[in-house]
């Protein structure tokens, strides 16, 4: 116990050695302050007027978005235009007609066609242009007035 | 003599009643098909629908497909007859479209096409006599 007290003791004067030596001796610490005070940045260079900074900063946000969304715009035009472009490919529409062609003589060959099927099909003529989706419409009403395929449209 | 003058009264007010009810005029479906694959359909979707068997049906739809930049619109028309004989056609002409679009409930539907399935005239009627034949109550005092 006594032993406890005496390092509590020692401790305690170290502190307020510490303390008294801090706030004696600290030139560092006040040159630092003064020189600051010294240097007094002025307050008008950053007193420009609220309005203009917001109005300023309000523009400089709108022309930003704006580019982006101009960017935006372009990529997705590029997408749309790939999308069109591979629709109206001869190559790739004659692949299709060739698929949508085999799919109405599956059907024939099954004797009928169920609602979900149809409606796939459908789907699969949208992707042809305008002449294939003539062509292929044809072909299937043809077949299901003749009574080669059994079915209907919902 | 009296439950014979009331019989004959009570005879009288059900045909007169009946005689006001409107006039019904039912169109089964009836479907014509040429050897060369054209032909042509008509009847009233009620009589259609209330048919006494499940083959008989008539009507016509529209879709329009978002293909990817361009879209695949278009209508058909459809009907069964009591016999199994079937019709269809199809269209992507603006005007047959809009014409199918136009349908009503308890219409009547005509409809004719081409050796290539393609809808060559579509007509449509929405007439008081191809309504159920239901008697509706007559509106109560009040209501």
């Amino acid at each position: 116990m006594k032993i406890l007290v005496a390092i509590c003791s020692i401790q305690l004067f170290l502190l307020l050695f510490l303390i008294v030596e801090i706030k004696s001796d600290d030139p560092a610490g006040e040159s630092a302050v003064q020189a600051i005070d010294e240097v007094g940045l002025p307050n008008e260079a950053f007193s420009m007027p609220p309005a203009m900074d917001e109005e300023r900063l309000r523009q400089i946000i709108r022309e930003e978005v704006g580019q982006l969304n101009q960017e935006d715009r372009a990529v997705r035009q590029s997408e749309d235009d790939v999308s069109i472009v591979a629709t109206e490919d001869p190559e790739i529409v004659a692949q299709q007609m060739e698929y949508v062609a085999q799919q109405i003589e599956y059907y024939k060959s099954l004797g009928s066609i169920s609602i979900k099927e149809m409606d796939e099909l459908q789907f699969e003529v949208a992707k042809l242009d305008s002449e294939g989706r003539k062509q292929m419409m044809s072909t299937l009403f043809k077949a299901m007035n003749a009574g080669e395929i059994d079915g209907r449209l919902q | 003599m009296k439950i014979i003058n009331l019989a004959i009264i009570s005879i009288t007010l059900a045909v007169a009643s009946y005689a006001f009810a409107g006039q019904v005029s039912p169109v089964p479906v009836f479907i014509v098909l040429d050897e060369d694959g054209s032909g042509s359909a008509q009847g009233d979707m009620l009589t259609a629908r209330f048919a006494d068997n499940d083959i008989e049906f008539i009507g016509c739809g529209t879709r329009q497909f978002d293909a990817g930049g361009t879209i695949f619109d278009f209508g058909f028309c459809q009907a069964g007859d009591s016999e199994g004989n079937r019709a269809f056609c199809n269209t992507d002409d603006a005007e047959l479209l809009s014409a199918m679009r136009a349908t009503a409930d308890y219409s009547f539907v005509t409809f004719s096409f081409g050796a290539n399935g393609a809808c060559t005239r579509i007509g449509f009627s929405t007439q008081s006599f191809y309504l159920p034949g239901d008697v509706q109550e007559k509106p109560k005092k009040g209501k």
